[in-house]
């Protein structure tokens, strides 16, 4: 499902100094896996989902989602691609405050395809937001607002699901309960997970564990000056 | 969910700024408007009052100042001249009806002008118009008096009504009053949309007694009115009059007659001949300046709101880089956030426009009343033209190009970097 081959990222910084933040020599994920990797803050976990997820792009590499190589397609036709193959979870939730629960979802369907109500309802019912469909962001509780990121994420049903420390802002009932939610509906619907985290009771959740640092052969190595 | 309920949402979401947006942009567009609709609607009026007639005789003086105080009741008369002028006028060949005009008293600041039987049978007081009554019939007595619409409005005065004039073309407090006459209301006037429903139009010799009493006291206010006596026995050496209306046979005659009247070689008087239409376009050329100097600054609002708009939107981009790269992970290209953006300054300017178009018209249409007593003229607010549409569109295109520069902002916001953000 995802293949990657030689990927490799570098950043600059304002001093000019150039570090090699990303280089994965192959990383391979298949279908329907549900993936945890664990790793310390700072490592590139972020950026490698980002790589993967086309916001950003990588210096060298492939990364071949279904059969696509996304580094080799255009600005325009990444945005069409991520918008129908992949969906985002973040540790910050990131959704649109001036839009209710049940908008956030729509919204997140809006950009490959038709806004669909029902199906929306329908996700934020199986995220166990029923009850919450127009209740704006700031009116929900924490763990409800990464529930609505996390319905916003599987309404399109996704091949692949990148979540980027989803209940690093949550207390542990709510930990435990958006993970268990994340798990059955990536399983339900054939979904493929990567969830990077580095908590070890989300990590206890999930059999398929790897660590970053197997994966990242970089870890900030100083390029040049 | 579109891509247009975003936007809707998005301005509805920071109301405040929003609306002071939409504020100014209406500020500006309905100032124009407001200049647009003053300027067409006058000289329309001023234009299509002074179409019915060739020329106006009267004294010597400001070619303007007879024409407004004439026609538009506007300001003082020149002077008086004689009233031998009119007989003259009446009697030369060249001329198909000559319609004196004298002023002189008002009642409660509605002038009476008197004038002859003709006005309401001859006169046109736009091109192919006569007067016409809503109620009564036309004076056939001294001291009879033919109302214009606005008078009967405004003074409940109704066919039958007695009044008294007072001195002067204007009414002041303390003014004199001509106690000794009582005038009866024969007739009210449809309404002309012109100065003439402002008038109370009554017989010259009227007037003449009111000053000069050079007629016989069966006239006062025993409530008997003298049959209107023919124009020979007008007293020419005794009474004046402000001016005359003149419609020529032929236009052929329009030159000479002009030309003897106003070197003198007229039988002798002192007068002068004016072409209404000539003083108007005069008039406008001068106030057209002016015009163009109020709409240059009408303008320079509407371009300064159209900037209000770009810098609330460019201001907000710092605190929507966050929403943008959000949108940019759920799929939303580039060029579909930079889309929204302009959208975005788009709506605010259509909905600021047309609340501007919409405040320009309501505003002259509240003020129509305070605008018609000052000019004269009658202003509705609510004639509209094809300059507004270039004022939407314009402000519309203006504001879209210039929501380019956030939307650029937006364009080349760095997602992965933003979505951290909190």
């Amino acid at each position: 499902m995802l293949n990657i081959k030689n990927l490799r990222k570098s950043f600059t910084n304002s001093n000019n100094e150039t570090f090699n933040v990303i280089n994965i020599p192959e990383f391979i994920l298949e279908d329907s896996e549900l993936l945890a990797i664990s790793g310390d803050s700072g490592s590139g976990k972020s950026t490698f989902l980002s790589l993967i997820s086309g916001i950003i792009s990588p210096d060298m590499g492939e990364i071949t989602i279904n059969g696509t190589d996304i580094t080799k397609l255009s600005e325009s036709k990444k945005d069409l691609f991520r918008a129908k193959h992949i969906s985002y979870i973040f540790q910050s939730f990131n959704l649109l405050q001036g839009f209710n629960a049940l908008e956030n979802v729509m919204i997140g369907m809006m950009f490959h395809g038709k806004a669909d109500r029902k199906k929306s309802a329908d996700a934020l019912a199986k995220a166990g937001l029923s009850g919450k469909l127009f209740s704006r962001p700031p009116e929900l509780s924490v763990g409800e607002q990464q529930r609505v990121a996390v319905a916003r994420a599987i309404v399109n049903k996704p091949v692949l699901l990148l979540a980027d420390e989803p209940t690093a802002n949550l207390d542990p009932l709510n930990s435990q309960s958006v993970t268990g939610i994340i798990k059955n509906l990536c399983s339900e619907s054939n979904i493929s997970l990567i969830i990077v985290t580095h908590e070890r009771n989300v990590i206890s959740e999930f059999s398929n564990v790897r660590e970053f640092s197997e994966i990242n052969k970089a870890a900030g190595v100083l390029i040049n000056k | 969910m579109n891509i247009f309920k975003i936007v809707y949402r998005n301005i509805r979401h920071r109301r405040l700024s929003s609306l002071l947006t939409i504020f100014s942009v209406m500020l500006g567009t309905g100032l124009v408007v407001a200049i647009l609709i003053l300027k067409n609607e006058s000289e329309q009026a001023f234009s299509q009052t002074a179409t019915g007639y060739e020329l106006i005789i009267g004294p010597k003086g400001s070619s303007l100042q007879l024409t407004l105080s004439t026609i538009y009741q506007i300001g003082t008369p020149v002077q008086n001249m004689p009233v031998k002028v009119y007989e003259l006028l009446k009697n030369d060949k060249r001329v198909k009806s000559a319609i004196p005009y004298v002023l002189g008293d008002n009642y409660k600041g509605f002038r009476l002008v008197g004038t002859v039987p003709e006005i309401f049978s001859e006169f046109q007081y736009k091109k192919g118009i006569k007067y016409s009554l809503s109620g009564g019939n036309f004076f056939s007595y001294d001291f009879e008096a033919v109302i214009g619409s606005d008078v009967a409005d405004k003074s409940g005065l109704k066919t039958g009504s007695k009044f008294t004039g007072s001195h002067g073309i204007e009414s002041y407090e303390g003014s004199e009053t001509h106690d000794e006459y009582n005038f009866t209301v024969a007739g009210i006037l449809n309404k002309t949309y012109t100065p003439a429903d402002k008038v109370i139009f009554v017989t010259m010799n009227s007037i003449w007694k009111l000053h000069g009493s050079h007629f016989p006291e069966e006239n006062k206010t025993d409530g008997n009115t003298s049959k209107l006596k023919n124009t020979d026995e007008i007293n020419e050496n005794s009474n004046s009059i402000t001016s005359v209306f003149v419609t020529l046979k032929n236009p052929v005659y329009f030159d000479l007659l002009r030309r003897q009247i106003n070197e003198n070689m007229y039988e002798g008087i002192n007068a002068q001949a004016v072409l209404p239409v000539f003083e108007i376009k005069q008039l406008f050329d001068i106030i057209g300046n002016i015009n163009s100097i109020l709409m240059v600054i009408a303008y320079l609002v509407v371009f300064v709101a159209v900037i209000s708009i770009l810098v609330s939107i460019y201001n907000s981009m710092s605190d929507r880089k966050h929403e943008i790269a959000i949108l940019r992970i759920l799929g939303a290209g580039r060029s579909t956030v930079m889309k929204m953006i302009i959208l975005e300054g788009m709506f605010v300017s259509i909905a600021g426009a047309f609340l501007g178009i919409a405040s320009g018209h309501i505003l002259i249409y509240l003020l129509r009343e305070k605008i018609t007593d000052m000019a004269g003229i009658e202003i509705t607010g609510m004639t509209f033209s094809v300059s507004e549409i270039y004022l939407f569109t314009g402000t519309v295109i203006l504001t879209m190009t210039v929501s380019i520069i956030p939307a650029l902002t937006a364009y080349r916001n760095d997602a992965a970097e933003n979505l951290n953000r909190n």
